[in-house]
């Protein structure tokens, strides 16, 4: 953890994404076919400079993203990302697909979508409602790779230091863990905490 | 500016609009729409959405829908997690697969949120019968990898019986043939004669024993091929057959094998030894040519006619007259033998027009 970042801070944060997923797991469970649980149980903030391949083996794997830009009083993207060998069954289990291959299909991509959506939104509602501040935001997009290319793939100038929340996804008998991440373009993790410090 | 207006571009686009103001009533939606419900903007503008498509009262709708309004992150509802946003069908009255995506947007003053609905249906299908196909050849693979254990299987069985069985027979006839020997000596003429033929038939007994078991071997062995020595080999092959008159090549040749190329000696010698006369002479050649070595095994026996010549290299074809003894593999094991390391194989009189021509089986091997 970056030396200038409170142990406290992470806490807020992980209480706020808590909320937040909270909201998202009520909401996916209106029309899921089994219930499911989500919780966040671990946020680390990376110096992206030092993020190298092979580092920490979760972000270099695989994964099946939804991403959504924001912009406000901070700015970034916000992206919730999960290992792609799993995520079909993932979604199998929430749309109650009883048999087949598990491949992540155009359609099974749309369904993530939606669930991606779900889980992005609680977590941005959940900042904004309790920062009390508005957010505009682009559309959300579906995206592959690993997590480490797609913030090393990035063009506008963000903050060295990427917030990554482990989101673990329990559905029937499947536990699936996926990682939210969120990029902040320079100066706006400071301000996301100075917000959240003023609460 | 009225919402026409704001959002006539959209008639232009290959997807579904539908704007809804902070009242949930609709306040525009595109020709596209209008196709695909029947139902003109006129008919339902300023109604509300609620009233239209009672639904979206349902909490998974109406929170998220009332979150875009605020200004918070655009929603995307798919057709695969519940019932689309705005029902439609398609001309064949299946349900439309849709997935629609709710955006804020500032008209004016004012906050609304569009509503764009993409057509997934033809996706869907694609998607679907790509499934299947999928699904069916990961089947039909899974029971041929069942298909290829059982052979497997059934194979080591029938292989574990014709051990059993191979050995059994080996252990009867090696009983049968020291027997038969004792009692060729007997005085009694008629007792002597069948005790000959017991022991002719013996002696095919074993060879077949011996013939299948090697196929077995060849048919099993994988092996690469390794360089040997060619005289090794032939000495290692007629070796079983003790003091015989054989003549064979000066010097030594480094052939490309494996521990099966002694057979192709076994059964040509061994041919040569049980259709030919007592004073049977055998010679073996071999010369070197670029990158094979040609061998030819010899013989001044009776031969085989011209007509029966081309069978021979058939399982179980042997020539005419030749009830001595004999599987019928012999010649077939050499031929398979010589095609694994590569050669060919022909067979010819070794003396032409002669009463007994003899018989010459020439064979390629890779040089080592």
């Amino acid at each position: 953890m970056p030396e200038d970042i409170k142990s406290e801070d992470i806490d807020a944060i992980k209480e706020i994404l808590n909320i937040g997923i909270g909201r998202s797991a009520q909401m996916l469970n209106c029309f899921t076919k089994s219930h499911i649980t989500l919780s966040i149980p671990e946020v680390r903030i990376f110096d992206t400079e030092n993020l190298k391949k092979g580092n920490e083996k979760y972000l270099d794997e695989e994964s099946a993203a939804v991403r959504l830009e924001f912009m406000g009083i901070f700015s970034g993207i916000t992206a919730v990302a999960f290992p792609k060998d799993s995520v079909a069954k993932l979604v199998m289990a929430m749309t109650g697909e009883a048999a087949g291959t598990p491949e992540l299909d155009s359609l099974r991509i749309e369904t993530l979508k939606e669930v991606g959506n779900i889980i992005i939104n609680g977590v941005m509602g959940s900042i904004s409602n309790i920062l009390k501040t508005h957010l505009n935001y682009a559309i959300p997009y579906y995206e592959e790779g690993s997590i480490i290319d797609m913030i090393k793939a990035e063009k506008k100038i963000y903050d060295n230091k990427v917030l990554m929340a482990m989101a673990c996804f329990t559905i029937k008998d499947l536990n699936v863990e996926g990682n939210i991440f969120m990029l902040l373009e320079l100066g706006s993790l400071e301000i996301l905490i100075e917000n959240i410090n003023k609460i | 500016m009225t919402a026409e207006e704001y959002f006539k571009i959209t008639e232009l686009f290959p997807v579904g609009v539908c704007v809804i103001d902070s009242d949930y009533r609709i306040i525009f939606w595109n020709r596209l729409l209008e196709d695909w419900s029947g139902k003109r903007l006129k008919e339902i503008q300023f109604r509300s959405l609620f009233e239209l498509y009672p639904h979206l009262s349902e909490i998974m709708y109406s929170q998220r829908i009332a979150d875009v309004l605020k200004g918070g992150p655009p929603a995307i509802f798919t057709s695969q997690l519940h019932n689309s946003v705005i029902p439609l069908l398609l001309a064949s009255g299946e349900p439309r697969i849709q997935t629609t995506t709710i955006l804020p947007f500032r008209m004016g003053d004012e906050s609304v949120a569009v509503m764009v609905i993409e057509d997934l249906s033809e996706l869907k299908k694609e998607v679907l019968a790509y499934r299947k196909m999928k699904d069916s050849a990961i089947i039909a693979l899974n029971e041929r990898i069942e298909a290829e254990k059982e052979v497997i299987r059934a194979n080591d069985e029938a292989n574990l019986y014709l051990d059993i069985m191979s050995h059994d027979i080996a252990n009867i006839n090696m009983l049968v043939s020291g027997y038969s020997a004792l009692l060729e000596e007997s005085p009694d003429k008629m007792v002597s004669t069948y005790s000959k033929r017991i022991s002719i038939a013996a002696s095919r007994s074993s060879d077949i024993i011996n013939s299948v078991s090697t196929i077995r071997k060849l048919m099993e062995k994988k092996a690469p091929l390794e360089p040997m020595s060619l005289k090794d080999v032939v000495l290692s092959g007629v070796s079983q057959y003790g003091a015989i008159n054989l003549e064979m090549f000066d010097g030594d040749f480094t052939v490309m094998a494996d521990d099966l190329l002694p057979e192709i000696f076994v059964n040509l010698v061994g041919n040569s030894l049980k259709y030919g006369e007592k004073d049977i002479r055998i010679s073996i050649t071999a010369k070197s040519a670029e990158d094979i070595i040609s061998v030819c095994v010899s013989d001044n026996g009776p031969g085989i006619s011209d007509e029966i010549k081309p069978e021979v290299f058939e399982r179980f074809k042997r020539g005419k007259g030749r009830a001595e003894a004999g599987s019928g593999l012999g010649l077939y094991i050499v031929k398979m033998l010589a095609e694994r390391y590569g050669g060919e194989i022909n067979i010819k009189d070794s003396y032409p027009g002669r009463k007994m021509p003899g018989l010459t089986i020439c064979f390629t091997l890779k040089k080592g």
